[in-house]
């Protein structure tokens, strides 16, 4: 009863408390709800199969200027040579022009990169739409071997040595530079990344001058052949999956990518891809996943045969690439 | 052993371990089952939502998905993190895929049938008919989809023949039949599908995962409570565990320490009657040799060794009484005893001392105090004792004076003793550390005056014993009062003395305090006192009056008491008796003397008692040689008036003893008192000692060898009756118990060890005529 065997309870009970304790203490981030500002739009409504674009209501500022940073950071890559705007020139369509992307040790990807502008609006991400939201898209990339190659723990040390970015992720978030934060701030620099008050849009929301008359029989065709069936919402796609070829056949080189078959192994899902979204189409050339049709013409009529069935007049397509012309907006600088 | 010794808390720990461990996981079960809770709530919200949209898309009107598309996009991510839910998930996804593909089908179906029914026909003349045909066909179709019907419309389309036709109508026809084919051959898949979707269980489901996420919160919370009540019952456990320790230990110390309590009482019994032996034997032979003739300066060592092995013998004691006090082994008696009697001993023991050293030593006792009380006589003697020989040995000049008078505190009656000195005093700072054991007024004093400092410290141990109360009034230099009030239990029947009067009484005395107790005790009996400081200031008074009595103090201021008698002794108005008063004996005064007198003797102090017995002397004029006592040992009132011879009868008692110092010691004083001592070395040399001779008192040590005094005792008792033989313990156990074990087994009386003359003298004299004078 002296001295120790008192010390000796305490301590005792103490490691009997410690597993327990350090359990609650693990899974108090269940708890914690981080404040954040999510990112608003103002939603305008019309009536038909085109929606526009939204503006932004509010943003997280410091949020987008540091996810600008890293988005053009190739510390996001295995040798520091590829960021994501690499791939992703946010002022040049949000895409790069070529069929495919070039990555670490320039190794080709096998897909077209799609456009980051409006990418916010897309249901799904990717051309199989295997991401739900663009904080899991960013997974795809930054581990895929031929793209970035890297992984999170090399990222977040190589942030960590960056004056820079170690400073300003310790003045924005209280636990500094993790994958979470850094996946949040990409994301909402993604989120910025949007195009309103295009030719169409402004149409659509009562400027009839906006488009040209030609513009405006392409409007026509396009609704009445049945493009709007699939090219619809905001961004006049990107909304839901389609069947590549649906009625008629599509050129050899496109039908080799089995599309969401490859992730579902649905043989339904064969060459099932997400419509890809038409805003900015002028400027995100070469078309389709495999980025193999160079010019919009081509793209327009092989979509007309595969999907609609129906030859177009060369007269028809010449419209319909003019509509699609306008479907380009200015993007938005949240600054 | 030692493992199990603390088996109690390591059982209570692990139990601790696992409630805590198990209400942790609880509470993180439940923190997960509410985010998982808040996912499927969501879920059960966006469903409905979701399969309205689905039977929405049919609709022409209905023509973008982006509300579908978000919908979808939100299922998902709620369904993607959903634990322990993968038959709900996979059902989910099921549905999702199915909606997928359900939806591209319905696109185009749109697309197609729109296509159709606005199909231009007027431009082509071949294929008019066919198309308008085809167009009937086709909506009848959709109004009765049977396979049979779709089987002819689809012959009849692919057996148009078309080759005579233009590439332009060519065209034209076969958009037509692309169109209508699509919509035959995925119609009843479309429906099918859509049927498929309708009809799976999957709202139910969530709401049935919803109900049971309650129920497993609900059953995660109860665990949660469970497991916290159960640890705080775990650490409440343990508390009481250690504290039932600590009782358990404090438990063993008592035990451990009661039983070194009885240990060393024991001890102390047993040292007590270790030293008294061999101090008996030291007493004793001193005693002996101090009655041989011995040249003045051995007797002188002697005496110093006497006065040395009696302060010993008392130190002895008071340990003993103390350890026994302390023990609570000490019982105080409740028996009536002669009350007087207390202060006659209490005279015996200090009177010389006192006179010794020049100081007055007075008894004042009120004449209300009852002859007898009720209470311990060994003990009220002890303290008064200890009391007053403190007074006397720190007082050098002045007076002793006990005060007794009767008090009523409390609606109690209290009987008081006051010890009043003039010596040197006390402090407050020493007063209060004065009762306190083995503490003395000042640490010099040990050394200046002696002792254990244990004397105070039993005085009032024991007076608290006895329920009532020791104090002390003091101040430094000018002498201390001590104060006992002890309770009177019994009021016996007060002295009642005859009054005498119509005496005359002369008091030759030079101390004043005696001047007034005396006078005062005097006109208590309706005596006149008239005082003389002086043997002038007396002869004066005789010359003037006459006395029937003169009490002279034999030590007077540069003159003795004797100086008076002579000058009396052809006096014409000599005063008819008197009395020569001193603390000292007579045979003292007389040897210290050059003049024998005639007169009466009266020891100092003197008390109501012994001044009446005077008194009464006085008036009976009987002036015939009485000698009062010869020495100051001798209590006044037991003695007889009369001279009497000493019958120099054979009076022979038997002594017990196995010791052979305390054989000689114990006969030599026997032998002074006048008797005949026979020995007996054992209790069998006795028991045949006793056959042949009838012994009155037998004095019987019990702790002897061959046969012991208990065993004796009890084959004595088994012949004779308790007053045909008197058998005396003779020993130094002198603990109660044992005192009382004694009684029971026929033994009529103890004697301690060592020998206490005064103590045999009264014993003995109830059964023997004794020698007055032992010295």
């Amino acid at each position: 009863m002296d001295k120790k065997y008192y010390v000796a309870l305490i301590c005792a009970v103490l490691v009997c408390l410690i597993v327990p304790l350090l359990k609650l203490f693990d899974g108090e981030h269940l708890k914690l709800k981080e404040e954040f500002t999510q990112t608003r739009y103002n939603f305008q409504k019309v009536y038909g199969a085109i929606q526009p674009i939204p503006t932004i209501i509010e943003i997280n500022k410091e949020w987008v200027s540091l996810g600008k940073a890293v988005f053009h950071s190739p510390l996001l890559s295995k040798d520091n040579t590829v960021s994501c705007a690499s791939c992703h020139l946010i002022d040049y369509g949000g895409d790069d022009g070529f069929p495919v992307s070039t990555g670490i040790k320039n190794r080709k990807g096998s897909r077209n990169s799609p456009t980051v502008l409006n990418a916010v609006f897309n249901f799904k991400q990717f051309w199989d739409g295997r991401a739900n939201t663009l904080e899991e898209q960013m997974l795809g990339p930054i581990h895929n071997p031929i793209e970035m190659g890297t992984t999170w723990p090399e990222i977040i040390t190589k942030l960590k040595n960056d004056a820079y970015f170690a400073s300003q992720f310790s003045e924005l978030f209280e636990d500094g530079i993790t994958q979470k934060n850094i996946t949040q701030v990409i994301a909402t620099f993604e989120e910025s990344l949007i195009t309103p008050g295009s030719a169409i849009d402004r149409f659509i929301l009562g400027d009839s001058n906006a488009l040209t008359i030609q513009q405006q029989r392409g409007l026509h065709l396009f609704k009445s052949y049945g493009c709007t069936t699939c090219h619809q919402g905001i961004n006049i796609g990107g909304n839901i999956f389609q069947k590549f070829g649906r009625l008629q056949h599509v050129p050899l080189g496109l039908k080799t990518d089995p599309g969401r078959y490859a992730i579902t192994n649905d043989p339904n899902d064969n060459h099932v891809f997400k419509v890809p979204s038409l805003r900015n189409v002028a400027e995100t050339a070469p078309y389709f996943h495999n980025g193999e049709i160079a010019t919009l013409d081509e793209a327009v009529k092989i979509m007309a045969r595969s999907q609609l069935g129906r030859e177009l007049t060369s007269t028809e397509i010449e419209d319909i690439v003019a509509l699609l012309y306008s479907f380009s907006g200015p993007r938005v600088e949240v600054d | 052993m030692s493992i199990f010794k603390y088996l109690p808390e390591a059982l209570c720990l692990s139990l601790l371990a696992y409630f805590a461990n198990n209400g942790s996981q609880a509470y993180l079960d439940s923190q997960h089952l509410y985010v998982n809770l808040e996912k499927l709530k969501t879920l059960e919200m966006l469903l409905p939502k979701h399969q309205i949209q689905l039977l929405n898309v049919n609709f022409s009107d209905q023509v973008h998905y982006d509300r579908f598309a978000q919908l979808d996009s939100q299922i998902e991510q709620a369904a993607k993190d959903l634990e322990n839910k993968t038959q709900l998930q996979t059902l989910i996804r099921n549905y999702s895929s199915g909606t997928s593909k359900y939806i591209q089908l319905v696109t185009m179906f749109k697309t197609s049938l729109r296509l159709i029914s606005g199909y231009e026909t007027s431009a082509f003349v071949v294929t008019n008919s066919v198309i308008q045909q085809g167009k009937i066909d086709v909506f009848n179709f959709l109004n009765n989809p049977t396979s049979r019907l779709q089987q002819a419309i689809m012959t009849r389309l692919n057996s148009f023949d078309s080759t005579q036709l233009t590439l332009s109508e060519l065209n034209h026809w076969n958009l037509f039949r692309l169109h209508s084919l699509f919509v035959l051959e995925n119609y009843q898949q479309s429906a099918t599908q859509r049927q498929h979707l309708i009809n799976l269980p999957i709202i139910s489901n969530v709401n049935k995962a919803v109900e049971t996420e309650y129920l497993n919160i609900t059953r995660s919370q109860r665990t949660l409570i469970t497991a916290t009540s159960a640890s705080i019952l775990c650490l409440l456990l343990l508390l009481i565990i250690v504290l039932k320790r600590q009782q358990m230990k404090l438990r063993q110390t008592s035990e451990s320490l009661e039983h070194a309590v009885e240990i060393k009482s024991q001890f102390l019994a047993n040292m007590s009657h270790e030293i008294r032996t061999p101090m008996t034997g030291i007493i004793g032979l001193i005693e002996l040799t101090l009655k041989t003739t011995l040249t003045p300066q051995q007797r002188a060592y002697l005496e110093k060794v006497d006065f040395s092995a009696n302060a010993l013998l008392t130190i002895i004691n008071d340990i003993l009484d103390f350890s026994k006090i302390e023990s609570g082994q000490l019982s105080i008696e409740n028996i009536t005893f002669d009350h007087i009697k207390l202060f006659d001993s209490l005279n015996i023991m200090l009177g010389r001392v006192a006179e010794d050293k020049a100081i007055e030593l007075i008894f004042d006792i009120s004449p209300d105090v009852p002859k007898t009380i009720t209470g311990d006589p060994v003990r009220v003697n002890q303290i008064l004792l200890n009391l007053m020989s403190n007074a006397v040995k720190f007082t050098e000049h002045g007076h002793v004076i006990l005060h007794v008078n009767l008090a009523q505190y409390d609606g109690k009656d209290w009987i008081c003793y006051q010890i009043e000195d003039t010596g040197i005093g006390l402090s407050t700072e020493q007063q209060l550390r004065l009762f306190k054991r083995f503490s003395q007024a000042d640490h010099s004093t040990t050394r200046k005056y002696g002792g254990t400092g244990l004397g105070l410290a039993i005085a009032k141990l024991l007076v608290e014993l006895m329920g009532g109360r020791i104090w002390v009034e003091s101040e430094l230099g000018s002498g201390s009062k001590f104060n006992v009030a002890l309770p009177l239990i019994e009021l016996k029947s007060k002295i009642e003395p005859d009054s005498l009067p119509g005496l005359q009484m002369l008091l030759i005395e030079d101390y004043e305090v005696t001047q007034i107790v005396i006078s005062k005790m005097a006109n208590h009996f309706k005596v006149d006192v008239d005082i003389a400081t002086t043997i002038s200031e007396a002869l004066t008074l005789v010359e003037k009056n006459h006395y029937d009595l003169a009490l002279v103090d034999w030590n007077l201021k540069g003159e003795s008491g004797l100086d008076f008698i002579v000058a009396m002794e052809n006096h014409a108005n000599r005063p008819d008796l008197l009395v020569i008063c001193s603390a000292y004996s007579k045979e003292y005064i007389e040897n210290h003397a050059n003049v024998a007198f005639t007169g009466l003797f009266l020891p100092k102090p003197v008390t109501m008692e012994s001044l009446y017995q005077i008194l009464k002397i006085a008036k009976e004029k009987n002036h015939s040689e009485l000698d009062f006592i010869g020495k100051s040992n001798q209590l006044v009132k037991e003695v007889p008036n009369n001279q009497t011879t000493v019958s120099k009868l054979i009076q022979k008692i038997l002594l017990v003893e196995d010791n052979k110092i305390n054989q000689i010691v114990a006969m030599n004083l026997l032998q002074s008192l006048g008797l005949t001592v026979d020995l007996a070395e054992n209790g069998k040399e006795a028991l045949e000692a006793i056959e042949k001779y009838a012994y009155r008192v037998v004095l019987m040590d019990v702790q002897m060898p061959v046969m012991d005094g208990i065993e004796t005792t009890k084959v004595l008792r088994q012949t004779y009756e308790f007053d045909e033989l008197i058998i005396v313990a003779l020993t130094a156990n002198v603990t109660e118990e044992e005192v009382i074990y004694y009684q029971k087994i026929g033994m009529n009386a103890h004697l301690g060890k060592p020998y206490e003359l005064d103590k045999i003298q009264i014993l003995l004299s109830k059964y023997y005529q004794l020698y007055d004078d032992v010295e």
